[in-house]
C-alpha cells in the first residue's frame, strides 16, 4: 500500500489520546445495531476503513442502513496529499478534483457491485463533485433503484448526471434531486413517496418533461423550470407543504384545467413571476381552500 | 409541564414515579420526563412506578440513571408539546446547546448512555450520543480511530492480518 502520509500522520496521533487504559475498546463492546447507528453517520468510505479496526468491525460495514457516498470524501484526501507534495493551493485544487475521480469511481463501483448488502440500505445519499463528469452516478443509481435496494426509503443525489430515464420504487418515501442534470422525459413512480425536492440549482431549466406518480406525497419543493408544470402540479396534488421556485408564467393548457390542492395548507412561492395580474396566485387561491400560510419572496409583480 | 395524558386525575401537582437503578438507588422523577423512554412509558401509563413501588432498572447503573433524566427532564417539555411546534428558537438554540454541553464527557460514559438509551428506548438520546462518537471518528484514518478510542494495539497477527485486509480492499484505501 502506497501510503506513507498517513502513516506520518498516525504516529502523531497517539500523543492526544483521550482514553485511559482501563476503558479500552468499550465502544466495541456495543451490539451491532448501535455500531451501525454511529457508523451511518460517517461517509462511505469511512465507514468500509473500519473493517481494519478489529476482528469486531471486520464485517459490521457490509450490513450498515445508510450510505453516505461522496466525492468530497476523495478530493479532500487526495487534495491534502497533493498540497504536502508540492504546496501550490490553486493548481492544486483542480489537479485534485480531476485525480480523485479515478479513486472515487473505482471505489464505489466495488462498494455497490459485491461488497455491500445493498438490500439492507433505507438511506442512499450519492453526491458528485460539479466539476467532475458525474458519468458513473447513473449506473449506481440504476443498479441500486432498480435492482438491488428493496428496502431504500430516503435517496439524495448531488450534481449527478442521470443518464437514465425513470426512478421507480416501491419503498422510496423521500426523493431529492439536487443539481442533477436530466434529460429529455424523466419519471418518477413511487407509491410511498412523501417528499420530493428537485432542486435544479446551477441548470435552471431542465428541457424535458417530468412525469411523477406519488399518490402519497405531502411535500414538493421544485426549483427547476419544466414543460408542462400544471401537468406536473397535477400530478402533485395531494401536497400539504408546496415550494416552487424560479417559476416563470403558468398557462394552463387547454385540456388540463389547474388542479384542485384540497389539502394544500403551506405555499411558498420563491422568485417567481406573478406579473399577468396575478394570475398564478388566483389560480392557487382558487384551488387551495385550505391554504394557512403564503410566502412569497423576490417575486417579479 | 406535566403529562395530562398519564392520567392522575387531581389537583394539577405533577405526577412522581420511582426509578430504582440496578445498584438500588431510587431516583424519584415527574411522570412526564419518565416518559420520554418509550419502555418506560408503557410501565407508566399502566399506572405503575407511583406510590412506594418503583420501576426496577436492572441494566442502569445509578451514575448512569441520573445522566440519563437530566437529559430526559430537560427534554421532557418539549416533548409534550409533541415536538413542540410552537416552540421558539430561543428554546430550540438553548435546547441545542444543552446537547453539546450534556455529551461532552468521558467516553465510557458516552457507552453507558447510549447503551441506557438503548434499552430504556429514548429515541433523541441515543441518536445524540451516536452522532457525538460518529463526530470523534469523522475523518480520521482508522490507525488514528484506534488511539482515539482506546482500542488496544494491535498484535502482530493482527497487523498482517490488517495488512492483508487493506491489500484485499485496496480500493476503499487509494
Amino acid at each position: 500500500m502506497e501510503s506513507p502520509a498517513k502513516k506520518s500522520r498516525v504516529n502523531d496521533a497517539g500523543a492526544s489520546s483521550s482514553s485511559s487504559a482501563g476503558d479500552q475498546d468499550r465502544l466495541s463492546a456495543l451490539p451491532d445495531c448501535l455500531l451501525h447507528e454511529i457508523m451511518s453517520r460517517l461517509k462511505a468510505r469511512q465507514v468500509v476503513q473500519t473493517c481494519v479496526l478489529s476482528t469486531r468491525w471486520r464485517h459490521l460495514w457490509r450490513s450498515v442502513a445508510c450510505l453516505d457516498v461522496d466525492q468530497e470524501e476523495f478530493t479532500e484526501v487526495e487534495r491534502m496529499r497533493m498540497r504536502m507534495r508540492d504546496g501550490k493551493m490553486a493548481w492544486t485544487i483542480n489537479k485534485a478534483e480531476a485525480s480523485c475521480w479515478e479513486n472515487f469511481e473505482d471505489f464505489t463501483d466495488h462498494l455497490l457491485t459485491n461488497n455491500i448488502a445493498i438490500a439492507a440500505l433505507d438511506t442512499f445519499r450519492l453526491r458528485v463533485g460539479n466539476r467532475s463528469r458525474g458519468k458513473g452516478a447513473a449506473r449506481w443509481i440504476r443498479y441500486g433503484i432498480n435492482s438491488g435496494c428493496k428496502n431504500l426509503e430516503d435517496l439524495q443525489m448531488e450534481g449527478c448526471k442521470c443518464r437514465f430515464h425513470e426512478i421507480t420504487s416501491d419503498t422510496l418515501k423521500n426523493l431529492t434531486m439536487k443539481g442533477c442534470v436530466l434529460r429529455g422525459r424523466f419519471t418518477i413512480t413511487t407509491l410511498k413517496l412523501k417528499s420530493l425536492v428537485i432542486d435544479g440549482s446551477g441548470s435552471r431549466r431542465y428541457p424535458g418533461q417530468l412525469l411523477v406518480t406519488a399518490p402519497s406525497a405531502a411535500y414538493l419543493l421544485l426549483a427547476v423550470s419544466v414543460y408542462r408544470k400544471v401537468k406536473l402540479l397535477s400530478s402533485m396534488s395531494t401536497v400539504t407543504t408546496l415550494e416552487l421556485s424560479g417559476f416563470k408564467r403558468m398557462v394552463p393548457l387547454l385540456s388540463i384545467a389547474f388542479p384542485e390542492f384540497k389539502n394544500l395548507r403551506t405555499l411558498t412561492l420563491d422568485n417567481c413571476d406573478l406579473s399577468n395580474d396575478f394570475q398564478m396566485l388566483g389560480n392557487f387561491f382558487r384551488a387551495s381552500p385550505n391554504l394557512e400560510k403564503l410566502t412569497l419572496r423576490l417575486c417579479k409583480v | 409541564m406535566a403529562a395530562p395524558e398519564s392520567g392522575d386525575g387531581n389537583n394539577g401537582a405533577a405526577r412522581m414515579v420511582t426509578l430504582i437503578s440496578s445498584d438500588n438507588t431510587r431516583f424519584e422523577v415527574e411522570a412526564a420526563a419518565a416518559s420520554l423512554s418509550q419502555t418506560l412509558q408503557l410501565t407508566i401509563l399502566d399506572g405503575g412506578g407511583g406510590g412506594g413501588d418503583g420501576i426496577p432498572l436492572p441494566n442502569v447503573d445509578s451514575a448512569t440513571l441520573s445522566k440519563v433524566l437530566e437529559y430526559c427532564i430537560k427534554h421532557a417539555p418539549a416533548a409534550a408539546n409533541g415536538g413542540a411546534p410552537n416552540a421558539t428558537a430561543v428554546d430550540r438554540a438553548e435546547l441545542e446547546r444543552f446537547d453539546n454541553e450534556f455529551v461532552n464527557i468521558d467516553q465510557s460514559v458516552l457507552y453507558s448512555l447510549i447503551m441506557a438509551a438503548h434499552n430504556l428506548e429514548i429515541e433523541g438520546l441515543q441518536s445524540l450520543v451516536a452522532k457525538k462518537v460518529a463526530d470523534m471518528i469523522k475523518g480520521k484514518s482508522p490507525m488514528e480511530i484506534r488511539r482515539t478510542l482506546g482500542f488496544p494495539d494491535p498484535t502482530p497477527e493482527e497487523q498482517a492480518e490488517m495488512n492483508a485486509h487493506m491489500l484485499e480492499y485496496g480500493w476503499a484505501y487509494e
